[in-house]
């Protein structure tokens, strides 16, 4: 199973579902190292292979000289800077590094994650956010609007934290009932990685009034709340802690910013309503949570 | 395509299965317009006529031609086509046999030796540092005319502010790695064509009709041939033609998505040709016939219209909304030209740092952009510090940096043939084709390019050729003999820092022209 894969040899695992591949995007930046942190941490508890890719824009044709030959020069350079990332990961871990040619850096993660039937595209954010909280780059930004595989996001600063054990995944349930949930994703994050789960639901955040009609709709939601958490109990193993965090405050900011985020936290937000069948897409409600939380963030694709 | 895998860092662990690191390079096409599939010959027209840039090209050199030779500039049109087509037979040879980016460097280093080849690397750096400052000057002044406000138009200051924007944001543009796409390049290339092609049209009907208004000539037959012209005045003018086809080269290059390679580029270099000497000439005789040779308003003979030559076909042929377009046009033609500038002379640099001619950091490529960041930058420092030199220092800033960039290409285009011609001279008598396009071509071609040069050099120094002079010599020579000069403390620097390539160690006749290793 899952904690065990690090001393399973590869042939143990012949005959067993095949081993999970997570997609790392990687540059030689600060944010890179990030991506390549949570990928080791998601691959120590989940025994997934690690690709680490780094795309390579095609030099434009020109008519000059030798563009085949810089263009080779710069995979090459590509392949170096991986060969430098993947130093940063530390051992027992299975990994390959890959250099592919596409326009767009989001494009070729999403094309490779696909081809490689990747479980995740892992990235870290750009690289001028504040310590520890996460900024969307040109890159990730795409990935969040358009990927069809879940994408997990680094905080700025993650690098400091390759050693970290994931512990806990707090999954934002949504309260519309059309919204998309990524519960279904979590849960079977939690079998395969046996963490904890923490259901994080966002309620009522938004009335300013304090009289009976709201109080009376808190309430309700909270009882929603609470069907919920008993409904997951009963359908994850029962050696894996459930929780339910109810986030509360005058507005959702608020509430989010008082949320207890811990160092082995990892979040996983659904998509919005504008998200395509089967893609992923940051809605409003996921952003918010993306500027709070300091712990890393899955963005899964919508389920339908 | 080519499949590479080394051996990845395999992890000291220990444990059976760990770390095993293996690179492979995937290549993914993806969606990549023009490189998918095939070039064909529309393809590497448009290539090389967006190296070009006509429009600018035009704006730039014409009321300079003019004034060299008067009526006859459509025959140096056609004239100085010749030499630039034997060097671009050199140039077809030398990067077939050694395709690198360093080009001229590489080529003078493998026939010359590591300190001429140093020296034609400079004068393609020197070449796209005063383009730079032209096509600021030309931009911001069409700019500012374009929005009407002729007042900035006039003003030094102004010129120079947006001018000097204008070089960092075309500096910052190439180092973030953003390109013009084909698309865009095609449509740019047909408004360019639509617009000088329809206005002079017009004039030339104009003038026909006799609706020019009285400064108007008749076109004659005999400007298209060069008679009574003396030498000077033809090497002038020739220097300046260089500028209005540079780049032209461009067309001929093949990778291996040109369809057809064996006569693309032939067939692409013809088509370029006609379209390119077809269109300068019309555009010409349209000026020079609706505008006539007089001193006064439009007229040719009028000194003050040297640099605005190419508007006579605006407003007063056809009124305000082609006047637009053609300010507009001229505009954006020299900016979108600096692409095929920018990009090219930093892969140079490049190259040259890779084979230790400049120091490493010039090799190094942005880890975020994936460009030549660092080389790129230098570049546009160095165009932006000879841009507000120029401007403080030149009269005429225009009509100076024209006429040294001129020199400049003449300079390292002369060297580029000459080493065809000796790099290939074991080859030279094995084939009626190799003596013919090896030898006999680029010998030619830069025979002519040094006799411009050194006639138009000895011309400069008067102190009366041009708009300005430094110290009782002509500030053309000043500027363009002197950048080709400064050249030589700035690599005896280089020799100091690093002497393995002025040594001959990384760099030789024979070197196998490789995927050098990355620093």
């Amino acid at each position: 199973m899952s904690t065990d894969s690090l001393a399973a040899t590869p042939d143990d695992t012949a005959g067993d579902a095949p081993v999970p591949r997570l997609t790392v995007g990687y540059l030689a930046t600060p944010s890179g190292a990030d991506g390549i942190a949570l990928g080791v941490a998601l691959a120590r508890v989940t025994g997934a292979d690690l690709d680490l890719v780094c795309v390579v824009r095609p030099v434009p044709y020109d008519g000059s000289p030798g563009i085949a030959q810089y263009q080779r020069r710069l995979e090459d350079q590509a392949a170096e800077w991986l060969r430098e990332g993947a130093a940063l990961i530390p051992p027992g871990f299975r990994y390959r590094t890959i250099v592919t040619v596409n326009d767009s850096f989001a494009d070729g993660l999403i094309s490779h994650a696909v081809e490689t039937g990747a479980k995740m595209i892992v990235v870290g954010g750009t690289g001028d956010g504040l310590l520890r909280r996460h900024t969307l780059g040109t890159v990730s930004n795409e990935l969040v609007h358009s990927s069809p595989v879940p994408v997990a996001l680094a905080p700025r600063g993650y690098s400091d934290r390759v050693d970290t054990v994931l512990g806990t995944v707090t999954v934002a349930v949504p309260v519309e009932p059309d919204a998309d949930n990524p519960l279904p994703f979590a849960e079977k994050l939690v079998e395969r990685a046996k963490l904890n789960l923490r259901l994080l639901s966002l309620v009522s955040l938004e009335s300013p009034f304090d009289d009976d009609s709201s109080r009376d709709a808190r309430r309700a939601q909270i009882a929603v709340a609470r069907e919920l958490l008993d409904k997951t109990r009963a359908e994850v193993s029962p050696e894996l802690e459930v929780g339910v965090v109810v986030a509360d405050g005058d507005t959702l900011d608020e509430a989010l910013a008082n949320l207890p985020w811990g160092d082995d936290d990892i979040v996983a937000v659904g998509s919005g309503h504008l998200a395509p069948p089967h893609r992923v897409f940051l809605g409003s409600t996921a952003a918010r949570i993306l500027r709070w939380t300091t712990s890393p963030v899955i963005v899964v694709p919508r389920s339908r | 395509m080519a499949e590479h895998s080394d051996s990845g860092a395999a992890n000291p662990s220990g444990a059976d299965h760990s770390g095993a690191g293996a690179s492979t390079v995937l290549h993914d096409p993806g969606d990549k317009g023009l490189r998918i599939g095939s070039i064909g010959l529309l393809g590497n027209v448009i290539i090389g006529l967006a190296a070009v840039a006509p429009a600018y090209s035009l704006a730039a050199t014409l009321g300079f031609v003019v004034d060299s030779v008067g009526e006859k500039a459509p025959s140096m049109f056609v004239l100085a086509f010749l030499p630039m087509l034997l060097v671009a037979f050199a140039y077809r040879e030398l990067s077939t046999d050694t395709p690198d980016c360093g080009t001229t460097f590489t080529w003078a280093t493998k026939a010359f030796g590591p300190w001429i080849g140093w020296i034609g690397g400079w004068g393609v750096a020197v070449s796209a540092i005063i383009v730079l400052a032209n096509v600021s000057e030309i931009s911001a002044l069409y700019l500012f005319q374009f929005l009407g406000l002729d007042a900035l138009a006039d003003s030094l200051l102004a010129r120079v502010l947006l001018g000097s924007f204008f070089i960092i944001t075309m500096t910052w543009i190439s180092i973030r790695g953003i390109v013009i796409s084909e698309r865009m390049q095609m449509i740019l290339m047909f408004i360019q064509f639509a617009v000088l092609i329809v206005a002079s049209v017009i004039a030339l009907v104009k003038v026909g009709l006799d609706r020019a208004g009285p400064q108007a000539i008749d076109p004659e037959w005999s400007w298209l041939w060069p008679g009574g012209l003396d030498q000077s005045q033809i090497a002038a003018a020739v220097i300046l033609c260089i500028f209005i086809y540079w780049g032209w080269d461009a067309c001929l290059a093949v990778n291996e998505e040109t369809r057809d390679p064996e006569k693309t580029p032939g067939r692409a270099a013809l088509l370029t040709c006609l379209i390119l000497v077809a269109t300068y000439v019309l555009v010409t005789y349209a000026i020079q016939s609706f505008a006539g040779f007089g001193d006064t308003g439009i007229g040719l003979g009028n000194d003050a219209n040297d640099e605005d030559v190419l508007t006579i076909l605006g407003e007063p042929v056809a009124g305000a909304v082609m006047a637009s377009a053609l300010l507009l046009t001229v505009c954006v033609s020299a900016l979108s030209s600096t692409q095929s500038t920018i990009l090219p002379t930093a892969r140079g640099s490049l190259s040259m740092a890779v084979y230790k001619a400049l120091p490493e950091k010039f090799a190094s490529i942005h880890p975020r952009y994936m460009t030549p960041a660092f080389g790129t930058a230098v570049m546009g420092g160095a165009a932006l510090t000879f841009y507000l030199v120029l401007s403080l220092v030149s009269q005429d800033t225009l009509a100076d940096s024209i006429a040294s960039l001129g020199l400049a290409v003449a300079f390292y285009y002369g060297i580029t043939a000459f080493a065809c011609v000796w790099y290939f001279r074991s080859t030279l008598l094995t084939s009626a084709r190799n003596f013919f396009f090896r030898g006999l071509f680029p010998l030619v071609g830069g025979l002519a390019m040094t006799a411009a040069f050194v006639r138009s050099a000895y011309d400069m120094i008067s102190p009366d050729y041009g708009a300005t002079s430094i110290g009782g010599i002509g500030g053309v020579f000043v500027m363009g003999v002197g950048m080709l000069v400064l050249g030589i403390p700035l690599m005896l620097a280089c020799f100091a820092y690093n002497s393995e390539f002025f040594r001959g160690k990384t760099l030789t006749a024979d070197t196998e022209v490789k995927v050098p290793d990355v620093y």
